[in-house]
């Protein structure tokens, strides 16, 4: 459709750009002077303007240390908190909690002790692309963050063989923790992790009591599938590639790694 | 010992950027990238939690960051790529309005009755402002992520074209051309909508 504007939007584009060099609202009264079409889209777009401050409003910023917050650790959500204490936890934690190198490594590792009921509990779900979804639409809440040693530890008294996903160093992938489910009557342990800032997740099962059915393509998700050792790994993600399932590895008993 | 999701930075490396460095630089850019992750998600809601998501990551990526290169893009390419994910994932979770047509027809007629003035002499804010709103945020969601945050950045932020170029890591003159397209694309939106928006302020048509 058609109007007597269609020809005067660029003109009126290029006043705009020269009426606020720097930005900022430009009255209509700006365009008093011009002709009637010029003045309507003066006024449209003020009305526009107005909406869109209106309708996206900044909230305040957030100040360093001003929220006396609980410390919690950044990889999880705090639930249940308004915006502004979110933030300023996390700018607490960033300001004040992690000043120190030492620090930082002793509120992460108390942080990582999981209760018997998420270790041994957790939830089931109807298959991976369930699992995925819940763990995301969660934004992760459930998910404990772990060291190396307990992520071993874990794996080798929920399996009997101990397992660990080394991505520590690789670029653009970071763990973020472990958490224990079912994909129907398969045990399972999910590792959640980002890749590139998308969520990523791994389902670590012994294969003898994998049901393949669970564990296919669905809702827009791909679930690539590796074998190491007793175990079978699932990676499901949007990407049509995996990037997790590569660097899962068995540990031996000494702590040292091998290839199956 | 090594520890699943620790934050990469050495904090030995004396041109690195620390903690409390990361913390004021964030504070400092934080509506800027409220307005990229409002702009990518198409509303404010969930842009402080992406925002939040971000402040996250770039901590834990800290290690990665050129303290000699901008800070605000750097942080605001997280932002957006968050953004895109939150906005894919609940994309697939959005539920259709049962009717289309009935809803455009009611948001037509609404703004044929609309008050040119926004708010009453009690502050309040008219009837047909609301629905112009909904116009507004319906044409906001025809345009790109990208188009939308530059919108955004140059009339939330008042930021020049040159600051959302090297904000979002574009050319200048796109930039501008974003923001031109936005505007009129919008505009069009709403006169299309309702020719007599343009009434107020110029010629009959």
């Amino acid at each position: 459709m058609t109007n007597r504007f269609d020809a005067r939007h660029e003109e009126f584009d290029r006043r705009l750009d020269e009426l606020a060099a720097g930005g900022g609202a430009i009255p209509p009264e700006a365009f008093a002077d011009d002709d009637g079409d010029l003045r309507a889209l003066a006024a449209l777009q003020a009305r526009l303007d107005a909406s869109l401050r209106r309708q996206f409003s900044l909230p305040d910023a957030p100040s360093r240390g001003a929220s006396p917050a609980p410390a919690a650790p950044p990889l999880t959500r705090v639930r249940g908190v308004s915006w502004t204490h979110r933030v300023g936890i996390a700018a607490v934690i960033v300001a004040g909690l992690f000043g120190a190198w030492s620090t930082w490594t002793q509120v992460h590792q108390w942080w990582s002790k999981p209760t018997m009921t998420v270790a041994y509990g957790g939830a089931t779900w109807s298959s991976a692309t369930a699992a995925y979804e819940h763990l995301v639409d969660s934004e992760f809440a459930e998910v404990w963050v772990c060291p190396r040693e307990r992520f071993v530890d874990h794996t080798r008294r929920r399996f009997g063989t101990a397992l660990y996903v080394d991505v520590d160093t690789v670029p653009d992938i970071v763990g973020l923790g472990l958490y224990d489910c079912g994909i129907r009557t398969t045990p399972a342990l999910c590792f959640v992790a980002t890749i590139d800032e998308h969520p990523a997740v791994m389902i670590i099962a012994i294969t003898a009591f994998v049901d393949a059915k669970m564990f296919v393509d669905g809702d827009g998700l791909h679930v690539h599938r590796r074998e190491l050792g007793p175990f079978s790994l699932f990676e499901v993600s949007p990407d049509e590639t995996p990037h997790l399932l590569d660097h899962a590895m068995i540990v031996d008993d000494v702590g040292s790694s091998g290839d199956e | 010992m090594n520890v699943i999701g620790r934050p990469s930075a050495d904090t030995s490396d004396p041109g690195a950027l620390g903690p409390e460095a990361f913390a004021a630089r964030f504070e400092t850019a934080w509506r800027t990238l409220w307005c990229i992750a409002a702009g990518v998600l198409g509303s404010p809601q969930h842009a402080e939690d992406v925002v939040q998501d971000a402040a996250v990551i770039g901590l834990q990526k800290l290690g990665d960051f050129d303290p000699a290169t901008n800070f605000t893009a750097w942080m605001g390419r997280i932002v957006r790529n968050l953004a895109l994910n939150d906005a894919r994932r609940r994309q697939r979770r959005r539920t259709y309005p049962q009717n289309p047509t009935t809803i455009d027809e009611t948001r037509s007629a609404a703004l044929t009755t609309a008050d040119p003035t926004p708010i009453d002499g009690s502050g309040r804010i008219g009837p047909g402002q609301h629905a112009f709103d909904d116009e507004v945020m319906c044409g906001l969601r025809q345009l790109d992520d990208t188009a939308r945050a530059c919108l955004l950045l140059r009339t939330i932020m008042d930021m020049t074209y040159r600051d959302i170029a090297r904000t979002l890591d574009i050319p200048e003159g796109t930039a501008m051309s974003h923001v031109h397209r936005a505007r009129r694309s919008l505009r069009e939106h709403l006169i299309h909508r309702d020719p007599a928006t343009t009434a107020a302020g110029g010629d009959a048509p």
